[in-house]
């Protein structure tokens, strides 16, 4: 270790020492104050009206003082990935995707996948997509009076949406894909130097390591989910829960805003073990999606039936979903209303990140309310 | 009797010679318990030899991230300049190691350390399930597999239960039109 350039004396030393000791016991004891309601997250207020097994669709109520939209607002569906709980959506008040889209008069869904137990392991894409989130879209369709809707699909929640839109185009007036993988071997191409682990680690398996890992496991459960996450990144976690928590221990709202997002990453639900088996194996290592050649109960999803007007929002530093599996993609759709969003931050940024919060909602309810007529005829 | 003896050629041998033999006496759970025993014994072997060589590939990754501190600090130096502050060397080093650390993880060696560890597990978990299982057969009770089984089949039934009810209800749609 060269020391020539390392120049601590002592008296540093102690004294960042001693700094840090004192924001750590303010920090504990901030901590300890905070009330539970402070620290609540998904506090926008909705209703359950509908449910199946585990799964709940919910309506927000109107915002009071929302803007009022010249002709009928444009109806919006949000799938959020199953990895995760949708309260990314609605973190904390201030940066609220859901309350931001509500402040603009739009009336919200949201589905909620629930949380599988262990005789949901044989819940498939397909149960997902022509079951819950079919019947989703047709409660919503009927209770609004509407032919279609709008859906807007979060990740995973993006690919359901996306094969929905597929199967089902006539019930999706737009669709909205964020962080939404979609060509699965795109970082072949263009591989980044700390992203992308999923794809590679997928791709480093064979399909039977897929049936042994499933069989034996059944439902993946949340924390091993969680810890793949948390290998994605060994060294900045520790740095974030070292350094990161102490930067932040003497700001209150940076210190809420730390310990919501905990919240949210400790409370991941279990996945389906068909589901884990068909998105690794079809998807990530056999890139069905792009080619067309994806089978949901005997139908195939052609992307060329997506003749809806597609908007595709990427994050610019997503480690998770590389963009060039998500980016460029248009000329896949059967649409030639497609256009993209890029929105600052990473895979979670999007919907948190402080930039983020003046792109991605805006953006979205823009480009909705400038499409909310009926669907074109397609080009194919 | 499908465990692999080979690595244990003693208990081969006797297992060869006398297993038949112990079937006629009772003795089948017993030889089956044993034959399952052994694989765990080794899957949970390997899956210590695989856990080992993701340490070791993370291991290569920390003395590399030490290594670029290093180039960057004498880097610093020709420049004239140095870290005199305890945290922004901290900073400094995490900086170096989260980037040596993503490179090997990501190489060639670091996935397939992997995916040897993912296949390992798998082969544990298998052997602890084969396990439990000859224990509920034996307390009379259903296996894993049979619940799942069961499982399997309630769930292709609300499958075809969900079509039927939707070709019902789009047949009324149709009959009303």
């Amino acid at each position: 270790m060269n020391r020539g350039a390392i120049d601590i004396q002592p008296l540093t030393l102690l004294r960042e020492l001693g700094e840090a000791q004192h924001k750590i016991a303010k920090g504990a004891q901030r901590i300890a104050r905070f009330s539970e309601s402070e620290l609540a997250i998904a506090t926008a207020p909705k209703d359950e009206i509908w449910r199946e097994d585990m799964v709940r669709l919910y309506h927000y109520r109107p915002e009071p003082q929302a803007a009022q939209p010249a002709g009928p607002p444009p109806i919006v569906l949000i799938a959020y990935a199953l990895v995760g709980r949708y309260q990314m959506i609605d973190l904390e008040a201030e940066r609220s995707f859901v309350r931001k889209l509500l402040a603009r008069g739009l009336p919200v869904y949201l589905v909620d996948w629930g949380e599988p137990q262990r005789h949901h392991r044989w819940l498939t894409i397909d149960d997902y997509v022509n079951g819950y989130l079919d019947s989703c879209v047709d409660v919503i369709r009927e209770r609004e009076g509407v032919d279609s809707i709008n859906l807007i699909g979060v990740c995973q929640g993006g690919v359901l949406s996306l094969c929905h839109a597929a199967l089902h185009p006539e019930k999706v007036r737009n669709l909205v894909l964020t962080v939404t993988p979609i060509d699965f071997h795109g970082d072949r191409a263009a591989p980044e130097a700390a992203g992308g682990y999923m794809n590679r680690w997928a791709r480093a398996l064979d399909g039977d390591d897929i049936d042994a890992l499933v069989d034996s496991m059944g439902n993946a459960s949340g924390s091993s989910v969680g810890h793949s996450f948390l290998m994605m990144n060994p060294v900045g976690n520790l740095a974030k829960y070292t350094l990161g928590l102490i930067d932040v221990l003497d700001d209150d709202r940076k210190l809420l805003n730390f310990l919501r997002m905990e919240r949210w990453i400790g409370d991941r639900p279990d996945t389906t073990g068909e589901f884990v088996r068909q998105w690794f194996k079809d998807l990530y290592q056999g890139n069905l999606l792009i080619r067309n050649e994806f089978q949901l109960g005997g139908r195939t999803v052609d992307l060329r039936k997506v003749t809806m007007p597609v908007l595709n929002v990427s994050a610019d530093g997503d480690a998770v979903i590389p963009t060039a599996c998500s980016r460029g993609q248009g000329a896949h759709f059967g649409t030639t209303d497609y256009a993209e969003l890029s929105v600052p931050g990473g895979h979670i940024g999007t919907f948190v990140g402080g930039k983020a919060q003046a792109v991605l909602a805006p953006g979205i309810a823009d480009w909705l309310e400038a499409h909310n007529q009926p669907p074109k005829k397609s080009r194919r | 009797m499908t465990s692999n003896l080979d690595d244990f050629p003693w208990l081969a041998a006797v297992e060869r010679v006398y297993g038949p033999l112990a079937n006629a006496f009772g003795l089948r759970p017993a030889r089956d318990a044993l034959a399952t025993w052994v694989d765990l014994t080794t899957a949970q072997l390997g899956e210590s030899v695989a856990n080992a060589q993701v340490m070791a590939v993370m291991a290569a990754g920390a003395f590399e991230g030490l290594s670029r501190l290093t180039q960057r600090l004498d880097g610093l130096q020709r420049d004239g300049r140095t870290i005199d502050s305890p945290t922004e060397l901290l900073r400094a080093g995490l900086s170096e190691l989260d980037a040596a650390m993503h490179a090997a993880m990501l190489s060639e060696t670091g996935l397939a350390a992997t995916a040897a560890s993912v296949r390992a597990t798998s082969r544990r978990r298998n052997g602890w399930q084969k396990l439990s299982a000859l224990g509920a057969e034996a307390a009379g009770q259903p296996t894993r597999a049979e619940v799942d089984e069961a499982f399997r089949e309630i769930q292709q039934l609300k499958r075809e239960m969900r079509e039927l009810r939707r070709a019902a209800r789009a047949a009324a749609t149709g009959s009303r039109a």
